[in-house]
């Protein structure tokens, strides 16, 4: 078929010049939306450069805001990616739970710590229900020595699937955690969090 | 000074930023709408899916993250529609089992026991007998693991529910849990490996009355 | 000033620019909008969802796109998502919507009797049928630009157009009623 515009039989036509009248919303419509738009905050600029130069406004590199909003708080994890070779400190783990202030103390996320030892792998991540199980999405770190990979997540309470992925394809279970049955893609690690009240 | 690496870290990853902008963007764009991975088609009754579980009050979580498990597993959009319906029917019937004031979590749960077999009956049942404060989550996680692991479903059920009635709490069940993997681990048959392992959970409240569908109070004599 | 130039200035600070933009491209969005879902509540909520997204990822939009194409690709998956959430006893188009639809325009002789065949032509057409037909013949897109707004193949669009066209021309005596 070519890309011209075919010529279409006057039925069809017909259908088609009518269609292409302009169309009025409901009064005020676009009004609201002006007013919405004037409600948001304004667009930030991809200004890594600015970012960098003022450091007291915490703003978040590109990619970390990208898994921010991916519903991953990586705050505790690429913090301390950037800044310790060691792995979260305290301080990142308590910022870490007070992620969410102004929820509930039974619904704000605890910081939940993942461990898997896997000596051969070359890198390790945790994927599941709270991170869309994106497997770059939360990469664990390893010392190296005796091939424990941990990370730690903040996670809302309530029941998670997760798994870990091994060298970005291999997807295993959590030998320390109960499964939860096969549902036509294998069976996955389930992981009960309690909100701190109970 | 760690503040210097801060920084440096900070340009390095600036410097990295323009050659990567177009893989950033679509990143950002799949982090953004996740879902838009799928087939419109299969998409659509995703959507649809995830819908249905918003009018009916239902968590939706649980739907949207099967969807995105398959994508992550690439799952063709059949398999993942399927799957992803699947979690959606399981927990209308876990809801109406367990009824409107059960959890989101104890929903989750209940939807994976009835995925192994056991009957809305039963789940009932344990959810009727749910003292205030009681949450059935821990319970049913446990139960959903033994059977996976190859413990008979009535077997399961039946001690599960005995140790419920007996007032077992969650750390109750998550040990027991843990001495059952550690059995089968090492060699021990599932169902005597429950059999053992739930004698030795504290007894905490009252006698236990027979659940609906027991053939036999005594579990040995149950075919494994 | 080019849709690029407005961008920038939003971006630098001058969030009244954004209104510029919207001016520009609200009667268009708005028909669109209203062909595809066929009743006005709808496609004004599509629309809000669609100009807000536009505006809060402004610095994702890069110079090299048309920003129509960019805006369209939101504004298509906005309208994709409100379809899928109405049930689908709800996805009927009503007769006195269609009624309603257009301001009345007197002086081109219109009568509210062709509008609603419009909408009861489109409401042979499942949704993405539907889509691929108003983004060909209503917006008078390139299959290549409607492959960018909807993330499917120039192919598979033609095919989707050539379907639509078949089933209006299978059911054009039912349509006019």
């Amino acid at each position: 078929m070519s890309d011209q515009v075919e010529s279409l039989e006057p039925d069809l036509q017909r259908i088609v010049d009518e269609a292409r009248r302009p169309v009025a919303l409901a009064a005020g419509a676009r009004e609201r939306l002006l007013e919405a738009i004037r409600a948001e905050p304004a667009p930030q600029r991809r200004a890594a450069l600015a970012w960098m130069l003022e450091p007291r406004r915490f703003a978040l590199p590109p990619l970390a805001s990208a898994a921010l909003a991916a519903g991953l708080v990586g705050i505790g994890v690429i913090s301390g990616l950037l800044i310790h070779r060691d792995g979260p400190s305290a301080e990142q783990r308590a910022a870490v739970v007070a992620g969410a202030p102004q929820l509930p103390d039974s619904l704000a996320p605890r910081a939940v710590k993942f461990v898997l030892i896997a000596p051969m792998a070359a890198r390790v991540s945790v994927v599941g229900d709270f991170n869309g199980w994106d497997a770059s999405a939360t990469p664990m770190q390893t010392l190296g020595t005796d091939g424990t990979w941990t990370v730690f997540v903040p996670l809302h309470p309530g029941l998670h699937t997760y798994q870990f992925v091994i060298d970005g394809s291999s997807f295993v279970t959590d030998p320390s955690a109960p499964l939860a049955p096969d549902d036509g893609y294998g069976s996955n690690s389930v992981l009960f969090v309690k909100g701190s009240s109970l | 000074m760690k503040i210097l690496s801060w920084r440096l870290c900070a340009l390095m990853l600036a410097l990295l930023l323009p050659a990567s902008t177009r893989a950033q963007d679509e990143t950002s764009a799949r982090t953004l709408d996740p879902l838009s991975r799928l087939d419109p088609a299969y998409r659509y009754a995703v959507e649809v899916l995830l819908d249905s579980a918003r009018l009916a009050g239902l968590p939706t979580n649980p739907i949207e993250s099967k969807a995105l498990e398959g994508i992550a597993k690439n799952r063709n959009g059949r398999q993942i529609v399927i799957a992803t319906r699947d979690v959606y029917r399981s927990l209308v019937r876990s809801r109406a089992a367990l009824g409107p004031s059960a959890t989101a979590a104890e929903l989750t749960a209940g939807a994976n026991a009835l995925r192994v077999g056991i009957t809305s009956v039963e789940l009932a049942h344990m959810a009727s007998t749910r003292g205030a404060g009681k949450e059935l989550t821990m319970p049913l996680v446990v139960l959903s693991d033994l059977v996976t692991r190859g413990v008979a479903r009535d077997t399961a059920s039946q001690t599960i529910f005995q140790l419920w009635q007996k007032g077992a709490a969650d750390e109750d069940f998550l040990g027991l849990w843990r001495g059952v993997e550690r059995d089968i681990v090492s060699g021990t048959d599932p169902g005597v490996a429950l059999m053992n392992r739930a004698r030795e959970v504290p007894t905490r409240g009252p006698a236990p009355t027979t659940p609906p569908g027991a053939r036999s109070e005594n579990p040995e004599t149950q075919n494994q | 000033m080019s849709d690029a130039a407005d961008v920038q200035r939003v971006l630098n600070g001058d969030v009244d620019a954004f209104s510029t933009l919207v001016d520009r491209y609200y009667e268009r969005c708005a028909r669109f909008a209203v062909r595809l879902l066929g009743n006005r509540d709808d496609a004004e909520d599509a629309l809000q969802a669609t100009f807000l997204r536009a505006y809060r990822s402004l610095a994702k939009y890069q110079e090299r796109d048309k920003f129509s194409a960019w805006l369209y690709r939101i504004l298509v998956n906005q309208c994709r998502s409100i379809a899928a959430r109405r049930s689908h006893r709800e996805r009927v188009f009503v007769r006195e919507e269609a009624l309603l639809l257009n301001a009345p325009d007197r002086r081109q002789g219109w009568t509210g009797e062709d509008d609603e065949l419009v909408q009861r032509a489109l409401a042979e057409l499942e949704p993405l049928l539907r889509e691929a037909f108003v983004l060909k013949y209503v917006e008078e897109l390139s299959y290549e630009e409607m492959a960018q707004m909807t993330g499917v193949g120039v192919s598979a669009l033609k095919m989707r157009v050539k379907r639509a066209c078949d089933r209006l021309r299978a059911r054009w005596e039912h349509i006019k009623g």
